[in-house]
């Protein structure tokens, strides 16, 4: 019972701590702009963080190893450098919007201007990450991030047309007003809202935080093979949403506020307020993994002691890490940058910059010498290596795109 | 791939993002068919502020939103829809076609920009049921900057 | 030649290795190697290198990986180069490398004690768990 519980927790948290600001802007917005043209993405995105975690906790629990360690130790450290300076920035840049998200979303229920609020947000996340135990950490904000589920009930509330929605979406084409380079441009902004890599540090390093072994591995496949699709469908509640109520207004998303709006419509005040803990639970949440992911991957490759699991005085050089970044994130944003630019900023380049670590964990999860009898099958490794194809495809697409829409205008 | 070439890769890439983050949403514009295609990025930026504003107020009026959640969206809205504004006065128009362009484009912004304003007011000092009588010239903004949108495409 | 296929082997599997110390402290990785040409004409791996200094070196920062190394030994007012380990004082060569020696004695260890004395410890609620 107690673990049928665990797994539970597990589950939930998964779900809940799936959508972070990225998926929340990306979601929306495209939902907003592209009608649900761009629908295929999310399900194509879940398979793909599916495999990646699952490789990655499995890889983490079977040699208590994480991502970053072993990239260096299988790939080289001058592959394993540029790696640790692209990951490292990208990381900074999401670490960024998601504690401007979180300030936000605190403004929205106190109409305290966020800028302010941002130091304040920093520091309380800050506080949570110094002092809050690491699986506590993990599922208080996991299952708070369910409140986000009101975005599935605002879909049902407002009873659309289920035949059209799903015609609409099984047949995507590149809606009036749209090039094929802004479709192409939102479609990898969404894939990496999805597969997000500092999940993947966050979730291989936990998994040597909350020990795993060889007997977790049936709760790590429950987390992923459950909690993520659920998640997934999370992201497509907020799409459709946003394609059923902003869309037929005109209505662009370029402020966070006007993410939870068709919530407040088809709920009432009840929902919007839910909608709101929702946001700042997955801003929140993100906050925590991104400034730990920091962390990680700097004292991985360097082989520092690391690890919420220390007392800091035994990891200090770690702590200082993620320290530093939130105090650099903190920086950036009282520059007053647009939150909703760094957010697509970020998902874009992590989108590109995903083949580096993907690749690192689909050798290692063949390697008998880490993983023991547990290597990929040959079905998975078939998928896996065609996610790899497409991540580098998406990889060299990126910055031409970037280019060519000017950001996505 | 050499340590150098990737950080140099990844210094273009992190310089190029900063970049992105606070350039101005429009650049300079050289021939009347550029600024015409500002001018309608302009209007659709523009119709999508005023739509979340009209929306805000309906929501506010019929009890579905929250009082700080309607004020400072509204207040976003409204530096939105300045900036927006600012943006397309600070381009030249590179002749006098152009300037009929440029003359109605700011002189419907202007409008949209007071009534945003309006309505922000209202719900800043809690006038939060009567949101949707006083944003009711958005609809009338709204409705002309679509006009405009379509005489220019 | 079965001797020096071994030692290329133990070579490819001792770099970028993680290092623990006696306690099983992680203290670093595997920076470098020290080799020696013996009398018979083989490689002999007689030192692990480790620290910024020896990674620097390694990924051809030489003049930087120098200087590294000589800040962190003055640093430590240290005779010897602290980051050339012998290879006896590897024990358990495998997943990661256990060395008979302290992490304290290390120089990718002098990061960590300045961490804690400048900042961790200037930190408040560091809590129960911290005091140790």
């Amino acid at each position: 019972m107690k673990k049928v519980l665990g797994i539970a927790l597990g589950v939930l948290s998964a779900i809940g701590g799936f959508v972070d600001i990225g998926d929340l802007v990306a979601n929306s917005a495209t939902g907003a702009r592209f009608d649900l043209n761009l629908a295929w993405v999310v399900p194509f995105g879940v398979i793909g963080i599916i495999i990646y975690a699952e490789m990655s906790g499995r890889v983490a629990a079977l040699c208590q190893r994480p991502v970053f360690d072993l990239v260096r130790e299988r790939l080289g450290p001058r592959f394993g450098a540029g790696n640790l300076v692209a990951s490292f920035f990208i990381n900074l840049l999401t670490l960024t919007a998601e504690i401007a998200g979180v300030a936000i979303a605190v403004s929205l229920l106190t109409s305290v201007n966020y800028v302010l609020l941002i130091p304040f947000a920093a520091v309380l996340v800050w506080v949570v990450c110094w002092r809050l135990p690491f699986n506590i950490m993990e599922q208080v904000f996991g299952l708070m991030g369910m409140a986000l589920l009101v975005f599935v009930v605002a879909v049902w509330k407002i009873g659309p047309d289920w035949g059209d929605l799903a015609s609409k979406a099984t047949h995507p084409t590149v809606p009036n007003g749209e090039t094929p380079f802004t479709y192409a441009y939102y479609a990898i902004a969404l894939f990496g809202a999805a597969m997000t890599p500092y999940e993947v540090f966050f979730f291989s390093s936990g998994a040597v935080e909350d020990r795993w072994s060889a007997a977790d591995l049936g709760e790590n496949k429950a987390n992923v093979f459950i909690g993520f699709p659920l998640g997934g469908v999370l992201s497509l509640a907020i799409m459709v949403c946003a394609s059923l109520v902003l869309a037929p207004r005109a209505i662009d998303v370029a402020q966070l506020s006007q993410v939870p709006l068709p919530v407040a419509s088809a709920v009432g005040r009840v929902g919007l307020a839910f909608a709101i803990l929702g946001i700042f639970a997955a801003t929140f949440g993100a906050a925590l993994e991104t400034s730990l992911s920091s962390g990680y991957v700097v004292a991985q490759y360097l082989g520092w002691p690391w690890g919420k699991y220390h007392p800091p005085t035994r990891a200090s050089r770690f702590h200082v890490v993620v320290l530093a970044s939130i105090v650099v994130a903190v920086l950036i944003g009282l520059t007053g940058v647009d939150p909703v630019k760094v957010t697509e900023y970020s998902i874009v380049l992590s989108a590109a910059a995903l083949p580096l670590t993907y690749f690192p964990i689909l050798v290692i999860a063949n390697d008998r010498r880490y993983v023991q009898d547990h290597t990929n099958g040959r079905f998975l490794n078939a998928v896996a290596t065609l996610y790899l194809i497409v991540l580098v495809l998406v990889a060299v697409a990126t910055i031409p795109l970037m280019i060519i829409t000017k950001g996505g205008a | 791939m050499s340590t150098r070439s990737s950080m140099r890769a990844i210094l273009l890439a992190a310089l190029m993002t900063l970049v992105g983050c606070v350039e101005h949403r429009v650049g300079p514009a050289r021939t009347a068919d550029d600024y015409d295609r500002k001018a309608r990025t302009t209007a659709s930026a523009a119709i999508s502020a005023v739509e979340t504003v009209r929306f805000l107020a309906e929501l506010s009026s019929a009890g579905d939103s929250l009082a700080t959640f309607t004020s400072v969206s509204v207040s976003e809205q409204e530096d939105a829809l300045a900036a927006i504004r600012s943006d397309f006065e600070s381009i030249q128009p590179p002749g006098s076609p152009s300037d009929e362009v440029r003359s109605q484009l700011v002189g419907l912004l202007d409008a949209a920009v007071e009534h945003v304003a309006t309505v922000r007011i209202a719900a800043r000092r809690g006038q939060l049921g009567e949101l949707a009588d006083i944003g009711a010239p958005l609809a009338g903004d709204s409705a002309a900057l679509n006009s405009f949108l379509q005489a220019l495409s | 030649m079965n001797t020096n296929a071994r030692v290329l082997h133990a070579t490819l599997d001792l770099l970028d290795r993680q290092l623990r110390d006696r306690h099983g402290v992680l203290c670093g990785n595997v920076d470098d190697l020290e080799v020696e040409h013996a009398e018979d004409g083989r490689l002999y791996v007689t030192h692990i290198v480790t620290g910024a200094g020896a990674l620097a070196y390694r990924l051809r920062r030489r003049r930087l990986g120098r200087w590294l190394n000589r800040f962190s030994n003055r640093m430590a007012d240290a005779e010897a180069d602290r980051s050339m380990i012998p290879l006896v004082l590897a024990s358990q060569i495998g997943p990661a490398i256990d060395l008979a020696v302290d992490a304290a004695d290390l120089p990718t260890h002098d990061g960590e004690r300045w961490a804690r004395v400048h900042v961790v410890e200037h930190i408040p609620l560091r809590g129960r768990r911290a005091r140790d």
